[in-house]
Formats: C-alpha cells, sequence, structure tokens
C-alpha cells in the first residue's frame, strides 16, 4: 500500500536543493503552483494539470533541458514554500512587487496584465470603478497583490480574504460579497463558466508584470531562467501558448 | 447553472474514487500507527515510574488540547522551516498518528485499568510472566471495553483525513476542491464527497458492531 512507500520516503528525507547546480543533477525543476486556478493551472477533465502557467513552466523547463514537476500549494504559502526549499520555482501569476522583490528573486515578466474588478451582472449599474469599492465587500484570494492594491488604493474597501476562486466566486454569485478583484486574463473563463452573470466592472485597473519567482540568492537560476524565456520569445513560443488560451499575445507590453 | 449535475458527478467519480483510496490509506495507516504508539502511550501512563507517567499525561494533553488542522500544519508548514521538508502524505500521515494515539492511548489506559485486579495477582500466582499476562489475559479482556470508543475513534479519523486536503494530500475533499475549481459547481462537488465520507464511515460502523459482536460472543 501506498502509505508504507510514504513512510520509506520519509526515511529517506529529499536532501536540500536550492542552487541551479543541484536541479541540473536532479534532471527535474520543481515546479510550484495552485492548481486550482484557472485558466492559469488547474485540472482538465481527465484530472491533467493544464493552463497557461502550466505550458509556460513546461516550455522553460524544457528549454533548460530539465524535466518539469509540478508542485500544488496554497497561495498564501505557495512563496514562502521557495525559502524552504519544497520547490525550486513558482509559476503561478506572480505579479512582480517591490515587496516581493525585497524576499525573491524574479525572472524577466513573461506576462503583462491588469488587475479587473468582477461584479454579479445586476451590479454593475452602482459599480464601476475603484472609488466605488468604498465601503464595500470586495473578495481577494489571501496573500494576493490584489489584496495589496486594495489596502493602497481602496483603504475603505471591506477586504474579504478566500482560499481558493472557486469559493470567492460563489460568494459574489450568492451576494455575500459585492466585488472581486482579480486578474484580468480570468475573464474570459468567468464569463463562460457563470454564463455572463458575473461580469468586469469598468476597465483593467493597473499594469502588473507577472514572472517567475525564485529563492533569493540564485542567480545562475534565474539567469537560465531568463535565457530560456528569451528564446521562447524569440521563436514564438510564448506567443503561441499565450494566444491558446486567452486568444491574444500577453506576454510583452 | 444546475442544482446538481448528475452528469458531473459520474464524471468526476474516477477521481473522487480515487481520492477516496487516499482517505482509506490514511485512515488505516492512522489507525495502525496511532493505535500502537497509543498503546505504549496507555503503558506509560499505567506505568509505576513518575517520569514515564509524566511525559504520557502531557503528551495527552497537549494532542487533545490542540487542533488537528494547527498540528497538521505545525508538521507540513512549520517543520520545512528547520530543513525537515516533509511531503505531503508522510505529513499527514504522522499528524494523524500522533492525533490518533492521544486518544486511544487514554482509551487503552482506561480498558486495562478496568481489568480487575485479581486477574493479575491470579495469573502472577499462576506462574505467567507480565507480558504473557497482558497478553493472553488482561488485553483479550480490555479489547472488549476498548472496541467501542475505538472504533467511534476510527470513525473521526476517517473524517478528519479530510483536513489533510489543507496540505494538499490528495485526498476525497482535495480531489472535489480540484474539480470545483475548474467546473465551479460547488454543490455537486461537495455534496458528492460527503455521500462517500458516509458511505465510508457507514462500512466501516458495519464492520465495528460486527467485531464488538465476535469479541463478546466468548463471554456470554
Amino acid at each position: 500500500m501506498k502509505w508504507i512507500a510514504a513512510v520509506g520516503l520519509l526515511l529517506a528525507l529529499p536532501a536540500f536543493a536550492d542552487n541551479y547546480a543541484a536541479i541540473k543533477s536532479r534532471g527535474a525543476l520543481n515546479i510550484g503552483l495552485e492548481g486550482t486556478y484557472p485558466p492559469f493551472g488547474y485540472q482538465d477533465e481527465s484530472g491533467t494539470l493544464v493552463g497557461y502557467d502550466v505550458d509556460i513552466a513546461r516550455a522553460v523547463a524544457e528549454r533548460m533541458g530539465l524535466k518539469a514537476q509540478f508542485f500544488p500549494a496554497k497561495f498564501e504559502g505557495i512563496l514562502a514554500a521557495l525559502e524552504t526549499g519544497r520547490f525550486d520555482v513558482v509559476v503561478n501569476q506572480i505579479t512582480i512587487s517591490e515587496a516581493r522583490a525585497k524576499a525573491y528573486d524574479f525572472s524577466e515578466p513573461y506576462t503583462y496584465s491588469g488587475l479587473q474588478i468582477i461584479v454579479r451582472k445586476d451590479r454593475l449599474k452602482d459599480i464601476k470603478g475603484p472609488d466605488d469599492l468604498a465601503g464595500k465587500k470586495v473578495g481577494v484570494l489571501l496573500g494576493t497583490n490584489h489584496e495589496q492594491w486594495l489596502k493602497d488604493h481602496t483603504p475603505k474597501a471591506d477586504i474579504r480574504t478566500y482560499e481558493d476562486d472557486a469559493t470567492r466566486n460563489q460568494d459574489l454569485l450568492v451576494g455575500r460579497i459585492d466585488a472581486v478583484l482579480n486578474d484580468r486574463l480570468i475573464v474570459g473563463s468567468v464569463l463562460k463558466v457563470y454564463g455572463g452573470n458575473l461580469q468586469p466592472a469598468g476597465e483593467p485597473l493597473s499594469h502588473e508584470r507577472e514572472a517567475i519567482a525564485v529563492k533569493k540568492g540564485n542567480p545562475d537560476l534565474v539567469a537560465a531562467i531568463n535565457q530560456a524565456l528569451a528564446s521562447l520569445s524569440a521563436d514564438g513560443s510564448l506567443k503561441r501558448i499565450s494566444e491558446k488560451w486567452f486568444a491574444q499575445d500577453v506576454t510583452h507590453p | 447553472m444546475n442544482f446538481i449535475d448528475f452528469d458531473l458527478m459520474m464524471k468526476s467519480a474516477p477521481f473522487l474514487l480515487k481520492g477516496a483510496g487516499y482517505t482509506v490509506e490514511l485512515s488505516l495507516g492512522g489507525m495502525i500507527f496511532g493505535l500502537s504508539l497509543g498503546f505504549v502511550i496507555a503503558l506509560m501512563r499505567l506505568s509505576s515510574r513518575r517520569v514515564l507517567q509524566m511525559v504520557a499525561r502531557t503528551y495527552v494533553s497537549f494532542i487533545r488540547g490542540t487542533p488537528l488542522l494547527v498540528q497538521l500544519f505545525v508538521i507540513y508548514y512549520g517543520l520545512a522551516q528547520f530543513g525537515l521538508r516533509l511531503d505531503p502524505i508522510p505529513s499527514a500521515l504522522i499528524g494523524l498518528s500522533l492525533n490518533v494515539a492521544g486518544y486511544t492511548g487514554e482509551i487503552l489506559r482506561a480498558a486495562i485499568a478496568s481489568i480487575d485486579k485479581g486477574q493479575w495477582e491470579a495469573s502472577r500466582a499462576l506462574g505467567l510472566s507480565w507480558s504473557q499476562t497482558m497478553r493472553l489475559v488482561i488485553l483479550p479482556q480490555a479489547m472488549r471495553v476498548a472496541l467501542p470508543p475505538l472504533g467511534n475513534s476510527f470513525i473521526s479519523l476517517v473524517k478528519d483525513t479530510s483536513l489533510a486536503a489543507t496540505i494538499q494530500v490528495p485526498e476525497l475533499f482535495r480531489q472535489a476542491q480540484l474539480i470545483t475549481a475548474r467546473t465551479f459547481q460547488i454543490f455537486t462537488m461537495y455534496l458528492t464527497a460527503a455521500i462517500l465520507y458516509w458511505l465510508i464511515s457507514t462500512a466501516l460502523n458495519w464492520a465495528q458492531l460486527r467485531m464488538e459482536r465476535r469479541f463478546s460472543r466468548q463471554y456470554l
């Protein structure tokens, strides 16, 4: 039975591997992502992990001559897990921010996006932009830059934090919260899944750049990732992956 | 959106059942390791050595006085900070086993203590060693007392394994979360998961009753 193997694993604790040399000798890039964030990373009908970030991560690993190994993690702890070496990189639409750049290293950006307010269709008339969020209940994922953006820009918003998209969107649908703030790139899948009952309100808010996050102090690894991204950009692979998921190229400013 | 999406229920069945497999394995593993450690705890509590009693009592008090969810987070997220990076399944197995040991230790202690002292004295007078007395005389009788509460512990354990979803173990509840993330059919998926937990618990309940009957038969 599997738990016997699990106990075996315990006795052979994986050694610490937090630099590029160790990754190369392992032959695999350990990639952290939520796995519950469509269309970036989620399980399809056959139970396979798919999504924009999954394709990007796979392509980057392949260019680096490594096997891609995915490790699901909750968003709130996903960057902290880099610290503990649970995985080498996080490919999960991690927005580059000043605060995060102090604690983690980032690759060159591979996604140019922005924030989008999403509301229930019948609320479109009273929530048109960020100013309308004052005093309203706004749902975001715990630990995201969306949460931070609200604190910085609309401190009067009543912020409600969630563990995943599905429960947050459900609360929006049933009216427990008034609005949701998320990446504008999820709008397509939200429109489809909720049959138009949830709608984007107003224009995308800020310009955000998403990149691959790495534990601080690994210049070799960051350089290798950047080289892979540059090569994928030059031969049109990034553009192809982006058009597959969003019908537009979001990999350039 | 449909109230209940039966089509999705059917389509997700293989994944939920795979998750249920982990649920059952975690439950069995947690019970086997937990019961073994629980027996040690019980013996420590019954020992005449004050130090052993103290250690066991503190352990039981800590385990029973802290939420399992917090225990799992300490093991999975907390220990990783000190370089002890356990994978999700071993973390869950350790957490559940340690937790079960706290509860079953008390059950076993009470069950062993409930056997009349005369049984010990008679066995020793007959020349049985301590371990022979424990194995042949005390434990068979104590098991009869301990079985009902142990069964309840086991069923609690089955339900508690759902907490392992929070540390990424791909068990039943986590599978439901993963499918919900794609389909957003919250009611359907969580209801289906609930029904599967119910089926597992019911099956265990039935097994428990049968075992209780078997253990008590020889004394009727």
